[in-house]
């Protein structure tokens, strides 16, 4: 059995911005598929992608929010913040759509370090 | 083979968050490569923002002078040609980009 | 196939308007096909309309089996059951024939 290699994607994008985050999402249920284990980053302004009450109908597109909430069923669930980045924004875990892990940002070249790939979108 | 990681950037410097991310993402005994518009931070001070950090930082030869700044770039910086460019990216463990 | 059924699909067989969906339609597209479907089968195209609805995803094989799983418990929640009701990749064969897109990411 080969080892698997560990992937992270790190998502950096508000919603509505581009195809960017839709694209990452899409890897992630790709790696599902093949059994890769993937861990999820929200760095920055795409923890506002992640932000309760969105109504995309309004700007007709599809809701991202609702394929995030498909995660679980792909058995996706190691997904991270940085509390600082929330702060920023004055958001807690609780206006989140996803159960995030936090990570401190002073731990995130230590967390990044211990990936095997990182896609950065 | 090291255990680490080569950043790749080609915004400018004025993109500040992009360059904030990926400061804080930097490991130790990384490397960081200039590319595209970001050859410019290897000018002169800019580099300055990547002293503090136990790194190797780099920079694309034909973009440094596809824009006329041979002369302005840093001397902690290592120019490298995009044959060296490709092996830096098989002697790192992992690239991650920064677009 | 009619040829105005046929005019309604991609070159896959997927409905391109999903909104023309109906339960006639269903049908045809499986007796096109030769395919029988049972109330076995509607079980799995309801989960897999439902599940769009909710995640706007055509769900692959792994979620689907959850799906079922959710809704009818263990016994039809496994992919075995699912295999054998189907002759094509479960996912996507009950993707056509409920009228939504083809499942990315589906082995």
């Amino acid at each position: 059995m080969v080892t698997q290699k560990k992937l992270l994607l790190i998502f950096r994008n508000p919603p509505f911005s581009s195809s960017a985050n839709r694209d990452n999402l899409d890897i992630a249920l790709a790696c599902s598929a093949f059994d890769i284990p993937v861990s999820l980053l929200f760095l920055n302004d795409a923890v506002l992608q992640l932000h309760k009450n969105q109504q995309s109908h309004l700007l007709e597109q599809k809701d991202l929010t609702k394929t995030l909430n498909a995660l679980e069923m792909y058995d996706i669930d190691q997904c991270y913040v940085i509390d600082e980045h929330l702060a920023r924004y004055q958001l807690s875990k609780d206006d989140l759509i996803l159960n995030c892990h936090s990570l401190a940002r002073e731990k995130l070249a230590s967390f990044i370090h211990d990936f095997d790939v990182v896609i950065n979108l | 083979m090291t255990s680490s990681t080569l950043h790749i950037i080609n915004k400018a410097a004025s993109n500040s968050q992009l360059y904030r991310d990926c400061l804080d993402s930097l490991h130790d005994d990384d490397g960081v490569i200039f590319i595209e518009s970001a050859v410019y931070t290897a000018c002169g001070a800019e580099p300055e923002m990547f002293s503090n950090f136990n790194i190797t930082a780099y920079a694309l030869k034909t973009d440094i002078l596809a824009r006329g700044i041979q002369d302005k770039i840093s001397e902690k910086i290592t120019v490298v040609d995009d044959g060296e460019f490709v092996e830096l990216c098989c002697l790192y463990k992992k690239s991650v980009s920064w677009f | 196939m009619t040829p105005q059924i046929h005019n309604l699909l991609d070159e896959e067989g997927y409905l391109i308007d999903l909104d023309l969906w109906n339960e006639e339609l269903m049908y045809a597209l499986a007796k096109a096909d030769n395919f029988e479907l049972t109330s076995a089968h509607l079980e799995v195209i309801d989960t897999i309309r439902e599940f769009y609805h909710e995640y706007q995803l055509s769900p692959a094989m792994r979620p689907l089996v959850k799906a079922m799983q959710n809704k009818y418990g263990t016994e039809k929640g496994k992919s075995i059951y699912l295999m054998k009701l189907f002759n094509d990749s479960p996912p996507k064969q009950a993707a056509r024939y409920a009228g939504l897109p083809k499942p990315l990411n589906c082995l």
